[in-house]
This record gives C-alpha cells, structure tokens and sequence, in this order.
C-alpha cells in the first residue's frame, strides 16, 4: 500500500455521528406500526389484512365447491352406483333373503328327484331280464 | 444468532429500544459515509436519518448482521447519489470550509491540512468513483465486495479506484500543501 492509501485510510476514518441523529430518528418513527402494543382487535385486523388471506380464501371456496359437487353427483347424478339398496327397508332386505333360501330348496329337492328318477332308468337298462 | 439480530427481530416486531440499539451501533457508519460523500454535516445527518427510517420499514428482510451491514451501505450509497444528483444549489465553498474545521480537530497523526486537502479531493470525484474510494477506505472493502454492492463488474471497479488514486495524486502533487507536507515529513 502506498502513501496516499494510507492518507486515504486516515483521511476517511469514521467520525462519531451528532447526538441529534439518534433523537431525530426515534421521533420519526411511525408510532402506529407498534404492533407489540396493539390491541387484541388491531391485532387480529392485521392478521386478516395478510397477504396470503385471499388465496387461503380461495382455496377454502374450492375446496367447498368440489365438496358440494360431489355430494350432488353420489346423490343425484349416480344414486345406483352410489347406494345400491337405496329405497329399501331392512325389512324388505329380510323377505328378500327368505325367498333365496326358499328357492335354493326347492331347487335341491328338484335335483334330489331327478337323481333318483336317473338312478332307476339306469337300473331299468342295466338289467333288461326282469 | 448475535445480539444485533435479536435486535432487528425484536425491533421488526415494534420494539423501539431495541431499534435504537441498532441504530447507535451503525449511526456512525452511515453518518461518515454520508459526510465524506457529502461534505456537509447536515445533509450527511439527514441522509442517515432517511437511510435508518428506511431500515425500520424493512427490518422483516434482514437476515443475518452481515446483511445488516451490506444493506445500510448499500442504501446510504444510493441515497448519497441521487441527494448529489437531486442538488442544484449545491454551495462547495460552505462545506470546504466545515470540512476544513473538521479535519483540523480529527485526533489523527497526520497532517491537518492535507488532510482537509484530500477529503475535499474526495469530494471532488464524480458520484460514482468518490462512493469507490469511501468504500474502500472508509469501510476497508474489497473491489468484489464494493462490486457485489454496486452491481458492476470487478474490473470496473478496479478502473475507477486506479484512475481515482490518480487523480488525487496529481491534485496533490500540484499544489503548495503538498510541498509543505513532504517538508514536514522530511
């Protein structure tokens, strides 16, 4: 480094600043942006005046939206596939299930029948002597 | 974290103590900036004003204490500029001579006179080389950190130091004073 850095680094050390600096600057502060001391409701008005308040808003809408659209669409648009027992009692659910049973042994004795009728025609050929 | 960055989070959540704490540890910083940019202690002291109200509005930025500092020269430089650019009735007679009394009672070991001689050489550098200079001898940065500050490239920099130390050598080398100083340093 040569001498007129030198100079330089002297010439422009750093000077303390007035004592009015200071005063001047606290006393131009805006006294409303002291959110520490707000009231509760100021508080809560700030919260609202965030700028990510309306897009949690429209969000939440969306979100609704596809909420109601869909609860109409299970119930209104597809109620076959959405509830297959829709309009039925669990009464009628019962009688239902009875006439099942009923069939199925009706249809066992059927095919008890037609076994013994096929076990006889086969005795009746199998011995042609009698 | 540092105490100064406790600070700036206190002071963005409307502590105004701890604000003031901030600004006394950097008024000095910003004020000499300002004044050897300016020449003048009121316009320098107003600059520092605008430069801290500034800050108290951006406080939520900061990040860290390095950042702090980057930001306040940064800003005080810009401000410095457009106050020099802005001013039409700029009075270089009244701050030489404030300058002039302030040199002589600076407890350096040098030369009083030389150095008033050469804070008004400073002055007399156009905007942008002056902002170098006090950069680099004021706050002792280096040419990539004063061209990360002023978004120009390094070399650019580098020209406007080289060509300021130039000119300021030859001011002084053609003047009296500097006869009367180098027969005192002998």
């Amino acid at each position: 480094m040569n001498h007129i850095e030198d100079e330089l680094k002297k010439t422009l050390g750093r000077t303390e600043a007035p004592e009015t600096l200071l005063p001047g600057i606290m006393k131009r502060l805006p006294a409303t942006s002291r959110t520490a001391r707000m009231p509760w409701t100021a508080r809560l008005a700030n919260f609202f005046r965030a700028p990510w308040i309306p897009w949690a808003a429209a969000a939440c809408t969306a979100c609704l939206v596809l909420l109601v659209s869909g609860v109409l669409y299970y119930r209104v648009l597809a109620p076959e596939t959405a509830e297959p027992f829709a309009g039925k009692t669990p009464v009628s659910g019962l009688a239902e299930i009875e006439q099942g049973r009923q069939a199925k042994e009706q249809l066992l004795i059927a095919l008890q029948i037609a076994s013994e009728k096929l076990t006889e025609a086969s005795q009746a050929v199998n011995q042609p002597e009698r | 974290m540092t105490e100064i960055e406790r600070n700036v989070r206190t002071a963005a959540a409307g502590d105004h103590d701890a604000f003031a704490a901030i600004v006394r540890r950097y008024q000095s910083m910003v004020f000499s900036m300002a004044l050897h940019f300016l020449g003048n202690r009121s316009a320098a002291e107003e600059i520092a004003q605008d430069v801290f109200l500034c800050l108290y509005q951006n406080l939520a930025s900061v990040q860290s204490e390095a950042h702090l500092k980057f930001w306040l020269r940064k800003v005080t430089g810009h401000r410095c500029i457009d106050s020099i650019r802005s001013r039409k009735d700029h009075v270089e007679g009244e701050a030489d001579w404030r300058l002039a009394e302030e040199a002589a009672v600076q407890p350096d070991d040098g030369d009083p006179l030389l150095a008033g001689r050469l804070q008004r050489l400073v002055e007399s550098l156009p905007e942008v080389p002056r902002l170098i200079t006090i950069l680099r001898y004021q706050e002792d940065l280096d040419p990539s950190d004063i061209a990360t500050m002023l978004e120009m490239p390094v070399n650019t920099v580098k020209s406007h130091l080289h060509r300021s130390l130039a000119l300021l050598r030859k001011k002084l080398s053609s003047t009296s004073e500097r006869r009367r100083y180098e027969s005192y340093r002998g």
